[in-house]
């Protein structure tokens, strides 16, 4: 059964392969969830708290406020009191036994919609990734065409969210109370529709990981992952907006400046890696010595010694060399004086640390890429006539470039992992604000895991465009 | 060595005392060798392997650079290097390999040189790359991309291309050797063409039929050095050293 598989994209299923173990679990995981949402979930909830403080104040909220209670109860929260008492009152769902569908013609139809906008879709993604699913498998079933391709790609990535939207709309209905409300988690425990539907969304996942070897779309694939990893972040700010909306907003422009330093940066580095690596392969020997001297040199020191050298020594050596200006002639005086008052930003100090670095690096891919074009390629344009840059620019680059453009998209993913070093530098990069943020307020693990997100979508999304250029520039040989 | 019956012109290249080591002098591959090529011959050089013939054809249009004595090519020595891509334009050179540029089509590569080289404009280069691609028998091939083509096919493509640069001589360095059996006479027939156009051109080659089709002269070559320069007719018929009789005893079967 396994072998004769290839197929399924774009023919009419066998009637074997309509029974495939993959199409089979991938319909249970369907029914599941569908049947499941008609079964109580949340039978209970808050219908209102009161929380009571040392110092008289009162705080009362009322589903669905509650939804979002701790942002609203942490922006209230009175400064100079302490927590006396909460009371708590748990009501029976008033539609359909707090079902899945019952929760989500309430919530759809509740007042203000944008408090429980992310419980809403938190809540739907499931049944979202069932109706994908099941269309998946109608086509599958009944068309001549099986398959579709695209399909599988759109439902691998809501398999991939769907048992985690589960998981965030019950924590939505227990969260809030971690602060203001010391309420046991297991009176809210959610029941058998919860965990029915639960069975059927991972359910889901391993039939459409199965059949994601049938898609060649790979990279388009893995678009899942990017939007996926996107997507908890997401729901992390929407459910527990106290600390996650808090420190997103406060880490935002973090992300801008990595993206900036980031951006600048490779670009100087391409700059000097076709310097370096034209060098590289120079013949002659002054220019193939600087380059070689440049790249052993540099990556043989740490970037973390290279940026706090550029930072805090390079200051030092311009003042000593403005000096020697300075006392050398008056007419160099105004000279050494720029010296002497150059200050690096922090910012361009890690813009000019990563260049130098990477451009070490890069260069030797470069030499590599330009190394493994035929010289019969560099001979025939000579002999054509053309000059040593002609044939360079017109025969050989153009044709390295498919070699080097991979692995240098890899490198720009390894920048903008290590551009995390440039923290040390004093520039409020994504890691910066991050322990900014955690010396005030000490919640390292919130903190960490927002950051790690923020680097993980970034990072994942440069891998997804890199293996998107990379397809496209292939060529035939 | 015998020079051919008197030569009224003036070498269009002149090979003087050139000599030409590899790894430091430990292989010898052109001992001395002096030689002239007149407008209009055919010559077809053979030998060994490794007796250094493409070293002299590489050394013709100085992709290797002489270690002693002076190639002139249409009166300008090559011993200056701000005249050698100049002097290239006038020599096209034809390779085993074919060496087309997998990047660019058919087209393109004939017009990139053109333009970056000859200046000239692309609608000219295309116009010039038409008819070589006409003439050379394969016009439907214009958007192709090497990779995409036989054999043959590009090899007519290399021939079109270094056409474009209208050369005043063409060398080729056993143009059908990578080639399967099938293809090659189609490379060989555009070569004809060409040498019945009054093309110069220096043939590195042991195919024996264009030998005796073409060449009004042939080269035999060993060690380095120039054993028989002669006709056709004369080589076939009556070698005059031994290293020429054992050599064409083998390549003749
Ligand atoms: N780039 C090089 N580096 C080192 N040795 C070389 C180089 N090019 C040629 N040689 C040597 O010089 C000698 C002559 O080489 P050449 O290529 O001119 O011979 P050839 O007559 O063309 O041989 P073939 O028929 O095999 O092509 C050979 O011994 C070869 O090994
Ligand atoms: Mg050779």
């Amino acid at each position: 059964m396994e072998t004769d598989l290839s197929p399924m994209i774009g023919n009419r299923l066998s009637k074997a392969q309509q029974r495939d173990w993959r199409l089979l679990v991938l319909a249970a995981g369907v029914a599941l969830i569908l049947v499941a949402y008609f079964m109580p979930m949340y039978p209970n909830y808050i219908a209102s708290a009161r929380t009571s403080f040392s110092g008289g104040t009162t705080i009362e909220l009322n589903f669905p406020a509650l939804i979002n209670a701790q942002f609203y109860t942490q922006t209230t929260l009175p400064k100079e009191e302490t927590l006396s008492s909460v009371s708590i009152h748990l009501a029976p769902a008033r539609f359909m036994h707090g079902s899945g569908y019952g929760w989500l013609v309430q919530a759809l139809t509740a007042d203000n919609l944008e408090h429980v906008l992310s419980f809403i879709v938190c809540l739907l993604v499931p049944v979202v990734a069932a109706i994908t699913a099941l269309t998946l498998l109608l086509f599958a079933w009944t068309s001549k065409h099986g398959l579709r391709e695209g399909l599988i790609a759109a439902t691998l990535s809501l398999s991939l969210v769907a048992p985690m939207g589960l998981v965030l709309s019950w924590l939505h209905q227990i969260d809030f109370s971690g602060l203001l409300l010391r309420l046991e988690p297991s009176y809210l425990l959610p029941s058998a529709g919860f965990w029915i539907a639960l069975a059927g969304t991972l359910l889901l996942l391993t039939a459409m990981i199965g059949l994601q070897r049938e898609s060649e779309r790979r990279p388009f694939t893995w678009w899942a992952l990017v939007f996926a990893v996107g997507f908890v972040a997401f729901l992390l700010v929407k459910t527990k907006p106290q600390p996650y909306l808090e420190i997103w907003r406060y880490i935002q422009d973090g992300i801008f400046i990595t993206l900036r330093i980031v951006v600048i940066s490779f670009f100087f580095i391409l700059i000097v890696s076709l310097i370096g690596g034209l060098g590289r392969v120079s013949r002659s020997p002054v220019i193939y010595g600087i380059a070689s001297l440049y790249v052993e040199l540099i990556r043989g020191i740490p970037l973390m010694v290279q940026l706090l050298f550029i930072w805090f020594a390079l200051p030092q050596l311009f003042d000593v060399l403005g000096m020697a200006f300075v006392k050398l002639s008056p007419s160099f005086s105004s000279f050494g004086q720029t010296l002497i008052d150059l200050r690096l930003s922090p910012f361009t100090a890690a813009v000019i640390g990563l260049t130098i670095c990477y451009g070490a690096y890069v260069s030797e891919i470069f030499r590599a890429g330009i190394s493994s074009i035929h010289h019969g390629q560099m001979e025939a344009a000579r002999s054509l006539g053309m000059s040593y840059m002609q044939a360079m620019r017109y025969i050989i680059l153009p044709q390295a470039i498919r070699v080097i453009l991979p692995p240098v998209g890899n490198e720009f993913v390894a920048l903008l992992k290590d551009s995390s070093l440039v923290s040390v530098l004093a520039v409020s990069d994504l890691t910066r604000r991050g322990r900014e943020y955690m010396a005030r307020t000490f919640l390292s693990f919130e903190t960490w895991i927002m950051v790690a997100l923020c680097y993980l979508v970034l990072t994942l999304f440069s891998s997804r465009v890199v293996e998107y250029i990379e397809t496209k520039t292939r060529f035939e040989h | 060595m015998q020079a051919l019956a008197a030569e009224p012109r003036a070498g269009i290249i002149q090979i003087r005392n050139v000599s030409k080591t590899f790894e430091h002098g430990r292989v010898v591959a052109l001992d001395d060798v002096s030689l002239d090529f007149f407008p209009g011959q055919v010559v077809v050089i053979i030998g060994p392997s490794g007796s250094g013939k493409s070293t002299l054809l590489r050394c013709i249009n100085h992709l290797e650079t002489p270690d002693s004595g002076i190639v002139t090519v249409d009166g300008v020595p090559l011993s200056d290097a701000t005249n050698i891509n100049k002097v290239r334009m006038e020599v096209g050179m034809v390779f085993q390999q074919f060496n087309l540029f997998p990047h660019l089509t058919v087209l393109d590569n004939i017009i990139l040189a053109q333009r970056v080289v000859r200046k000239r404009t692309t609608a000219e280069a295309e116009a010039i790359a038409r008819d070589l691609l006409v003439k050379v028998g394969i016009p439907e091939k214009a958007e192709a991309y090497p990779g995409q083509i036989s054999g043959g096919q590009q090899q007519r493509v290399a021939i079109a291309r270094a056409l474009a640069m209208q050369p005043k001589i063409m060398l080729f360095d056993e143009p059908t050797s990578a080639l399967d059996p099938e293809m090659i006479k189609e490379v060989l027939d555009v070569m004809l063409d060409l040498a019945r156009d009054g093309m110069t051109m220096v043939v590195v080659s042991h195919e024996m039929g264009f030998t005796r089709n073409a060449a009004s002269r042939v080269i035999f070559m060993d060690d380095g050095q120039i054993i028989e320069d002669t006709t056709p007719q004369a080589l076939f018929s009556a070698p005059k050293e031994q290293r020429t009789r054992d050599f064409l005893s083998k390549i003749l079967h």
